[in-house]
Parts: C-alpha cells; structure tokens; sequence
C-alpha cells in the first residue's frame, strides 16, 4: 500500500519533458510547414507547379526564378518604397512615441493619466476595416492625393503610434525619476536631463518599438492596395502582379516573398539582443 | 553659505486613499556651517523634509528660508545645494568618474580641474580602484560612497545627505564617519545628515533633530539629548540599549519621595528638583525613565539601591547585559562582563539619584 503511494506521488519528470517536447515538434510543424512549401515552390520550373498531386521535393531546381524576378523593374522599386515608407514612419512613430510616453509616465500619473494611456492604446484594439472608406476619402481631398509616399506614412501611425506611446511609457515608468532630480541640482534644464540622463535608459526600448513598428508597416497590405498602387507601390501590392495570363506563377511570388522577408529577418538578427531585453523589461515591470 | 530655516514646514501627500500628512508643523533652525543630523525611525518624514529643502517638492504649507530669504519658489539650481540621494541615483550610462565630474562638467568646469576635483574625492571616498567602472557592477557600498562624492564635489550652499553611510559594513562606516567629520571641519559648510542610525547621528552632528510621526520632537546637542530627552520616544529613541520605562507610584511622606514599580517591589528615589517639580504637578503616578548603563554593581557614596532577579546573562564583550525582573517589572542594566550573577540569582544594582528621568503618565513629556 505505502509503495503505491509513493511511486503514485512522484511526478514523472521524464514523461513530462517528452511530451512539451512532442507539443514543442507539432508547434514547428505548423510553422515551418509554409516556410518550407514557400522555398521548395520558388525553386520550381514553371510546369512543376500546378501539378494536382504537389511534389514535395523540386524535380528539376530553378535557382534562376530569383534573378527573373527582377526582369520587372516593378519588383526592385516596390521594395524601395517599402523601406522608404516604413522606415518613415518608424522614425515619426518613435519620435512621437517617446516623447508623449514620457509625458504619460512622468506628468500624468493619477486616473486620468491612467485613462488617457489606455485610451491611447486601445486605438490599437479597433478594427482597422471599418474605417476603410472614410480614410479612403480623406486621403483623396488631401493636396497630395491617395497615392503617395506620405499617404502610407501618415496612416500608419494610427496604428503604430499608439502601441509606441504605451511602450514608452512604460520603460519611462521603470526609468527612475531620481536620476532625472539629481540631473536637475547639479543645474540641468528638465530638457538636457531629458536628453542626457533619462533617453540614454530607454534605447533598448526604443530599439524593440521601432522594430515593432517597422514589420507592421513593411507587412501591410489591406490600406497599401487601396490607397496606393500607381506611382507608389509597396511590395505586399506587388507580389500578385506575378501572372502570365490566367496563370499565377507561384514560383515567382515566392521567391519574391523570400526576398522581401529578407530585410525583417537581417534587422531582427542584428537588433535581436537589444529587442529582447527592451521587451522583457516592459513585460516583467510593466 | 546659508543659515537653512523652516517654519511651521508642513508637507501633505494627496493619494486616492486620503492625504498622507509627512511632515507637520516642522519648525527648524539651521546655523550657517553647522553640521545638523536629522534622526528618526522609517516612514517618520526625513526624506520629505529633505526633498522640501532642495526644492525637488513642493511646500504644502510654512517658509523655508536660505540666510533669511524664502526659497520656496526657488529651482533646487537657484538654492545652490547639492544632495546625495537615498537611492544613490547614479547615472547608469556613465562611469564612475563621469558620475563624479558630472556636476562640475554642467557648470563648465574645464577638464583639467575636474581631473584633479575626481581624484581628490575618489582618494577620500577610497573609490580610486573603481573609477572606470559602470554603477551596475559596483556592490551597494561603492554606490553609495560615488553617490556621497558627486555630492562632495560640488560647492554647494548646502551639502543634504540622505543615508548615505546605510549600506557600509561597520569598519568603513567608522572610516567614513571620520572623513566626513574631517570634510565638515575643513570646509565648513552646512551639512543637513539623514539618518535612522543614532549613533551616527551623535558622532556626527553639532545638533540632532529627533522626529517621529511626521513631528519634530526635539532638537539639541547630544548631552541634551541623553539628560534630558523630551519624552519618552527621544528617551527611547536615544541610547544603546534603549531606556527602561517603568511605571511608578508616587509615595512622598514630604521629605523623601519614592517612585514605587507597579506591581514590584522596587522603588526609585528622584532627585530634590525632580521630586519638587512633580509635587508641583500633583502627580500620582508617573513613568521612570533609566537608562541600563546608569544601573551599577559598584555602590558609591550616595547612591542608592534595588534589587532585582536576572533573567538573563547576556556576554557582549565589553560589557554585559543584564534582563532583570521584579515582580511583573522587566528591565535592563549594563554591566563590566566580570559580573557573572547567573539566571534566577538577585542583584544589587546602584543608581543615582539625578539619573533618574520622570515623565508625566499621559503625555509623556519630561519633567525637569
Ligand atoms: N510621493 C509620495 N506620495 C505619497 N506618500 C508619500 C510619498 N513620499 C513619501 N510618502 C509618505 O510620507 C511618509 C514619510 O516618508 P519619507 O520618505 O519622508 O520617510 P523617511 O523618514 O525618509 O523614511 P525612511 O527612513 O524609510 O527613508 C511615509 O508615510 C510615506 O509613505
Ligand atoms: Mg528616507
């Protein structure tokens, strides 16, 4: 009787580690699976890939769908303008970001303070299509019109914005006021100790939002295809232009896709460290 | 230089479950060059104060002057203090020697003369190994001594520290304690020291400012401070063991008058003055006052007497520590570690007269 009890009281740590593991293998599965077909797809000819039953393993390797891609000079200029406009807007979002996340977390900070960060953030939880036309038409009475650089720039800070004016304001939160006040004795204006003391604290943050900020803007898709298209044209809106007839050429638009992950996936690895800490400061503080 | 006066400072912390009243009443009067210590337990408002001085809070109510010219409104750059901070507040980006030069840096100091300012402070706070170091990887010590030399640096007014001897082992600590005393000498500036150490306290400072709850109870020297505390909570507050408080009848036959121990068979003889001014007041009981070191084994010629049970024994290397009973009363003494009366064995214990503090039962105040 006492044996059973025992053993039955013991975990078993052993089972318990292989099946997080079989969850943590089902996980990769389902999401390296589209990253696998996307690679196998651009390295295919043409005729290989409509076939009923795909094969999963190209038969013949086309390595030279990556340089046809850019036979259009559509595919080159569409990845410009994405880095222009999501570097833009990146840029104001931070600035704007920063300094209203500051304002929040040092002169706000009753229920007020409390409801306006929430209300700001909460902007980000609306649904986006439903104000699709009017933004549609507002665009359209501006000087420059719907489909331009500062169009897109503009727009995105309605949704970028308001995630990097929370995020701020937390890491402004965990920055401590006194360093701000010693800055202030030894005879620092509000403004220098902003810049000098307090920024300097807050730069693996910023570094998280601004990536944050970059791959939504770089990734968009539903308001670039409305607004944009003609002499401004992001690349999300290029990749269906792969066709030939009736025919998508789903080589092409995957091997364009390939491409396009490219510059998320360099940024990433060469901010990764700042980015993580940044994050899990706000998490762990927040 | 500045003469730092408060009066009737008051400091009221609105929050959603009702006003914290931090410092009330707060009258203070700081002479120019004195070097004055603010002493008192956690949470009793000594920060407030402090902030309300060097301008980094706002004054809820009362005057605080700089050599007679009210501050209030002044920036804490225009008050001309410098300040360590409890915190340390170090500047996490810069080294150590940045942290220190800072402050002459923004006045425009050139780098020549800082050098020399940095490696002074740095030999004086024995931080030189540590100049190129970040703050994060200093122990709370080294913080804390780089946070007192940002402040040392400066040529302030008004020098406030705030704790800044609270994470020091007890060696350095006595080091420091020297060479602050040492920079106080030299310079001859006002210091405000914040303390909750009271030894600290007493070795420091020309005056202590005891406060409790938000109150100033008393501001004097240190021999003030010890014969004649205002109330109980200085009386306690002061001295190492803490004061033993009994309560005591009165029994006065007009000529000699006993305090005689609730509940115990002890009786405490105060001296003439002592004994006429609670005859002034009527009073039928009151609470004794007797510090453990003025109970002695040696009897001298006038003292007088009890006796009492030990409890304890307690060897603490220079001298012992004696838990007595007397009936329901518990008190202590002090003694030289040669008494080796075990538990359960009476005592004799010696005292005299004029040691003996009285306070009045309900308010708690000292009667001279
Ligand atoms: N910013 C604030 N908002 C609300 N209440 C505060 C604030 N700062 C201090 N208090 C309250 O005021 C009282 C006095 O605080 P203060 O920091 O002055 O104490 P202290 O004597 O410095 O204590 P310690 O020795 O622990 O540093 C405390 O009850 C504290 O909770
Ligand atoms: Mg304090």
């Amino acid at each position: 009787m006492s044996r059973t009890a025992a053993s039955a009281g013991q975990p078993n740590y052993r089972l318990i580690r292989y099946v997080l593991l079989a969850f943590l293998v089902i996980w990769l599965v389902f999401t390296l699976f589209p990253l696998y077909f996307a690679v196998i797809t651009a390295l295919k000819p043409v005729e290989e890939i409509n076939r009923m039953v795909p094969t999963f393993w190209p038969e013949t390797f086309r390595i030279d769908n990556f340089s046809g891609i850019f036979a259009d000079p559509g595919s080159l200029k569409s990845l410009i303008d994405s880095i222009i406009i999501a570097s833009a807007n990146t840029a104001l979002s931070l600035v704007l970001g920063t300094l209203a996340g500051y304002a929040l977390a040092r002169y706000l900070r009753g229920a007020l303070g409390e409801n306006l960060a929430f209300f700001i953030l909460s902007q980000r939880m609306f649904p986006p299509v439903a104000i699709l036309i009017p933004i549609f038409f507002l665009f359209d009475a501006t000087p420059w019109g719907t489909d331009s650089y500062i169009t897109l720039i503009l727009l995105y800070l309605v949704f970028n914005m308001p995630l990097a004016t929370w995020l701020m304001m937390v890491f402004f939160r965990d920055a401590p006021k006194e360093l701000e006040e010693a800055a202030y004795l030894d005879g620092y204006t509000p403004l220098r100790a902003f810049f000098k003391v307090t920024l300097p604290l807050v730069v693996p943050g910023m570094i998280s939002v601004a990536m944050l900020c970059w791959i939504f803007a770089w990734n968009e898709y539903l308001f670039a295809n409305l607004l944009t298209g003609t002499t401004v044209k992001t690349f999300p809106v290029h990749i269906p232009t792969f066709v030939a007839g009736s025919q998508t050429l789903w080589n092409f638009v995957m091997a364009f896709s390939l491409v396009a992950m490219l510059p998320p996936v360099i940024l990433f690895i060469i901010l990764r460290r700042y980015m993580v800490r940044g994050l899990s400061l706000g998490v762990v503080k927040g | 230089m500045a003469r730092v006066t408060l009066d009737k400072v008051n400091k009221i912390y609105p929050s959603r479950h009702g006003d914290v009243h931090a410092v009330q009443d707060l009258d203070l009067a700081i002479e120019d060059g004195e070097f004055v210590a603010l002493l008192g337990p956690s949470g009793c408002g000594k920060t407030s104060t402090l902030r309300m001085i060097v301008g980094l809070e706002a004054i809820s109510g009362g005057v605080i002057a700089f050599d007679g010219q009210p501050v209030n409104d002044q920036t804490p750059e225009q008050r001309n203090v410098a300040m360590a901070f409890e915190t340390y507040a170090l500047y996490p980006t810069f080294t150590v020697a940045q942290n220190l030069a800072f402050p002459l840096e923004v006045k425009g100091v050139d780098k020549a003369t800082r050098d020399e300012k940095v490696a002074e402070v740095a030999r004086l706070l024995r931080i030189e190994p540590i100049l190129d170091s970040f703050p994060r990887q200093l122990s709370g010590g080294q913080q804390q001594r780089v946070s007192l030399g940002r402040a040392l640096i400066r040529d302030p007014a008004v020098f406030i520290l705030d704790e800044v001897m609270s994470h020091l082992d007890a060696h350095l600590k006595f080091q420091m304690l020297f060479e602050l005393k040492r920079i106080h000498q030299t310079l001859e500036r006002t210091i405000v020291y914040v303390t909750h150490d009271q030894m600290e306290a007493l070795a420091l400072a020309d005056r202590v400012a005891v406060m409790s709850d938000a109150k100033l109870q008393q501001f004097g020297d240190r021999d003030t401070l010890y014969d004649r505390p205002a109330n109980t909570f200085v009386a306690g507050f002061i001295g190492e063991p803490p004061t033993n408080f009994l309560e005591a009848e009165v029994r006065d036959d007009g000529t000699t008058m006993r305090l005689t121990i609730r509940d115990a068979s002890a009786a405490f003889v105060p001296d003439g003055p002592r004994a006429a001014a609670i005859r002034d007041q009527g009073l039928r009981t009151v609470i004794v006052g007797i510090r453990p070191q003025n109970l002695h084994v040696r009897h001298d010629e006038g003292d007088e007497q009890i006796t009492a049970t030990v409890e304890i024994n307690e060897y603490q290397g220079e001298h012992s520590i004696l838990s007595l009973r007397d009936g329901a009363a518990e008190f202590r003494a002090m003694v030289p570690p040669s008494v080796k009366t075990g538990e359960g064995e009476t005592i004799d214990l010696s005292y005299r007269s004029r040691d003996v503090m009285v306070f009045h039962p309900e308010t708690e105040v000292f009667i001279s």
